[in-house]
C-alpha cells in the first residue's frame, strides 16, 4: 500500500533541496571573496619583505587560513549546478516566488561585495577626515553607502522594480510581518553601535566618524540576514 | 507572530477541498509563504485575510479558525 501523494510536502522538499544549495553557494562565494584577497596581500606582504618579526608570522597565519578558504570554496563550487531538484522546483513555483526567492538570495550576495568594499571606503574617509581626501578619494568614502542604499531599498519593497501586479504577492501582510521583524533587528544593531560610536568619540574624534560606517553597513546587513531568514523559514513552513 | 490562543483548521479545510497552497494562494491573493505559515500556526491573519481565505474556500472565518479557551 503506497502512501497518497502530498504536493505540498514534495514542493517543501524541494525548496530544503534548493536552501541547502544556495547555502553551499553563499559559503564558497564567501569564502572565494576572502580567500582571493587573503592569499595575495599575506603573501605577497611577506614575498616583499614589509613584514617583519610578529607580522611575519601573522601574515602567514593570514595566508595559511586564506588557502584554507580558498579550498573550500573550490570543494563547494563543485557542487555549484543547478541539481534535477533545482529544476523541478523552478517548474513548479510560482513566478511571483521565483523574483522574491531571488531578491532574497540577491541581499545576501550583495553583502559580499559591500564588505569587500568597506576598507577601502573606511580608507578613504580616515583621509578625508584627516584633511588628505579630495576628489577620488572623496568619492571612495561614501562609495560603501551609496551600494548599502541599495540592498536597504529592496529590503523595504522600495526599489521600484516591483509593479503592482507583484506587490500583490512579493509585498503581503507576511511579507511585510517579517520586513518589520528584520527592520526591528537592523535598528537595534544600529542603536547599539551608534551608542559604542558617541561614547568612543568623546575621546576619539577622528575615529567615530570613520566607524559609523561600518556600524550603517553591519546594521542593514543583520536586517538583510533576518530578512533572508525569515523569508527562507517561511517558505519552509516554520518561520 | 505565532499566538497559542489561535487555533486553526485551514489545512483540513484546503486538502478537504482538493487544493494545494499554491492554488489557495492565488485565489486569496497572497503568497504560498503565507498559507504555508498560517496553516503551521506561526503566523496570525489580520481580519482581511482571514475573510479571504474564508471566501476562497468558501466557508466562514469561524468554520477555519477559533480561539482555544
Amino acid at each position: 500500500m503506497t502512501e497518497p501523494r502530498d504536493p505540498d510536502a514534495e514542493y517543501q522538499a524541494l525548496i530544503r533541496a534548493e536552501h541547502d544549495r544556495q547555502r553551499r553557494n553563499l559559503i564558497a562565494s564567501a569564502s572565494l571573496a576572502t580567500g582571493l584577497p587573503g592569499v595575495m596581500l599575506s603573501f605577497g606582504s611577506v614575498l616583499a619583505g614589509a613584514a617583519e618579526g610578529v607580522w611575519f608570522w601573522i601574515a602567514i597565519g593570514c595566508g595559511v587560513f586564506s588557502v584554507a578558504l580558498l579550498a573550500v570554496s573550490i570543494l563547494l563550487l563543485g557542487r555549484y549546478e543547478p541539481s534535477s531538484d533545482t529544476l523541478r522546483l523552478a517548474r513548479a513555483t510560482p513566478w511571483f516566488e521565483e523574483i522574491q526567492r531571488g531578491r532574497t538570495t540577491w541581499l545576501l550576495y550583495v553583502f559580499i561585495m559591500i564588505f569587500g568594499f568597506l576598507p577601502m571606503s573606511m580608507g578613504a574617509a580616515w583621509d578625508v577626515v584627516a584633511g588628505e581626501g579630495h576628489g577620488f578619494r572623496a568619492i571612495n568614502a561614501v562609495v560603501c553607502l551609496l551600494m548599502v542604499s541599495m540592498p536597504v531599498m529592496v529590503l523595504l519593497g522600495r526599489d521600484g522594480s516591483i509593479t503592482p501586479k507583484m506587490r500583490k504577492y512579493l509585498d503581503d501582510e507576511h511579507t511585510r510581518d517579517i520586513r518589520k521583524r528584520a527592520m526591528s533587528s537592523g535598528f537595534v544593531v544600529l542603536m547599539l553601535g551608534a551608542t559604542a560610536v558617541y561614547l568612543f568619540g568623546l575621546w576619539r574624534q577622528e575615529l567615530a566618524v570613520v566607524m559609523i560606517l561600518p556600524v550603517i553597513v553591519l546594521a542593514a546587513f543583520v536586517a538583510a540576514l533576518r530578512f533572508a531568514l525569515l523569508e527562507r523559514a517561511a517558505e519552509r513552513g516554520d518561520g | 507572530m505565532a499566538d497559542p490562543r489561535l487555533s486553526s483548521r485551514l489545512k483540513e479545510v484546503r486538502t478537504a477541498a482538493g487544493l494545494t497552497q499554491v492554488e489557495l494562494a492565488t485565489l486569496a491573493g497572497v503568497s504560498r509563504k503565507t498559507i504555508n505559515t498560517v496553516e503551521n500556526g506561526v503566523f496570525v491573519p489580520s481580519t482581511i485575510l482571514a475573510l479571504s481565505l474564508a471566501r476562497a474556500l468558501g466557508t466562514t472565518v469561524e468554520g477555519l479558525f477559533w480561539l482555544t479557551d
